[in-house]
């Protein structure tokens, strides 16, 4: 609230306004202000006490009892650093060798079931051959003498031809 | 108005010019002047803590914690002209970062926040004669009382602009705040302050 005085002086709340600089004050009140000594010195008294305020604290103040350095410190958290770097470093490369390490194992271990499913074809191809073997263990060169190729031969005439022993046997018996 | 003197006006540029210098140089990593840094600012940083501490040897540590930081962060500051506004915004931070974890101890019961374990505390550190130090007492009792009827940022503009004497372009800096804020703040602050001028007086004579 501006309370102008009757003599123009600056009232104390406008003093602490142009203390504060808020642009509060009136511009009758800042013309009077560059033109009146009293207003000024006024406003100074005001501006020391408050000022002085500050002083006595400073006064009233202790002072640091050493002046703040970083030698020493700052050394060693570079040699810290430094330091924690290379052994990160040197474990990054561990861990590197070591997966490396563990995928060349599991490449041998998955070789393994490669060659036992190799092993496992050559025991049926084997089975398949002894198989053929069993239903017919004639050579092959002499399995085409009684084969006649494109001609349908009845079994019967076959029979009439080349009797079996058993037909042979039944003859002689009649 | 007070004529002043050409000398005295060059004399805060030429250690401006140190500053900035000093500012550049530290942030190449040059450790020598990050320590001239330090010379010019560590007593009014030290001081700043202190008047929102009240304790030399907290003030102490948060002290050296502006600095370290300073020291870890310096290349994120995009320009040397605002060091000094800098430093105090993370001076700033750090007291209350302290008083956060102060209020959060004595939840728990973990520590005392009360003005005797401050006196106490205050008693050890400084040590003066009785009479100086029943003075000091209420000097720092009558600004407490003073603080108390501002408001958080009232407070924080006010000792800001009279105790430690930044400019409002400074404050405004250190707290990131629009400038007409600023201004009202300090405003408000100096008049309810005012009121207690009195008995502030009456104990500064006294010292």
């Amino acid at each position: 609230m501006i309370e102008q005085r009757p003599d123009n002086h600056l009232s104390y709340d406008e003093l602490l306004k142009v203390l504060a600089q808020t642009g509060g004050e009136t511009n009758q009140s800042r013309d009077h202000l560059q033109s009146c000594i009293s207003c000024q010195q006024a406003l100074k008294r005001v501006e020391q006490r408050f000022k002085h305020m500050g002083n006595m604290a400073r006064q009233l103040s202790p002072k640091p009892s050493s002046p703040f350095r970083l030698s020493g410190k700052k050394d060693a958290y570079t040699r810290w650093h430094r330091k924690s770097i290379w052994v990160t470093g040197l474990a990054a490369a561990a861990i590197m060798l070591m997966t490396a390490w563990f995928t060349q194992q599991a490449e041998q271990n998955s070789a393994l079931p490669e060659m036992a499913m190799h092993a496992i074809e050559q025991d049926r191809q084997l089975m398949e051959q002894v198989n053929a073997l069993v239903d017919n263990a004639l050579p092959a060169k002499y399995q085409n003498l009684t084969y006649f190729p494109g001609i349908k031969i009845d079994e019967d005439l076959i029979n009439w031809i080349v009797p079996s022993i058993d037909e042979e046997k039944d003859n002689s018996l009649t | 108005m007070k004529q002043t003197n050409p000398s005295e006006k060059q004399q805060p540029k030429l250690a401006e010019l140190h500053i900035l210098d000093w500012v550049i140089q530290a942030k190449a990593g040059d450790r020598t002047a990050f320590h001239q840094l330090v010379d010019r600012f560590q007593p009014e940083i030290f001081r700043m803590i202190y008047y929102r501490t009240r304790s030399q040897m907290d003030s102490e540590d948060l002290t050296q914690d502006v600095f370290l930081q300073a020291y870890k962060h310096l290349g994120r500051l995009q320009s040397p002209e605002v060091f000094k506004s800098w430093l105090y915004s993370i001076a700033v931070n750090k007291v209350r970062d302290y008083h956060r974890k102060k209020r959060f101890r004595s939840l728990f019961g973990g520590g005392s926040t009360d003005d005797e374990a401050f006196y106490e505390t205050e008693k050890m550190a400084v040590a003066p004669e009785a009479e100086q130090q029943v003075a000091r007492k209420d000097f720092w009792r009558q600004v407490g009382k003073a603080m108390e009827r501002l408001s958080v940022m009232e407070q924080e503009v006010f000792t800001l602009r009279f105790f430690d004497q930044l400019s409002i372009k400074e404050i405004t800096a250190t707290l990131k705040k629009n400038e007409s804020t600023i201004k009202t703040h300090l405003y408000r602050g100096m008049n309810k302050v005012k009121d207690h001028f009195g008995d502030m007086q009456r104990i500064m004579e006294e010292l």
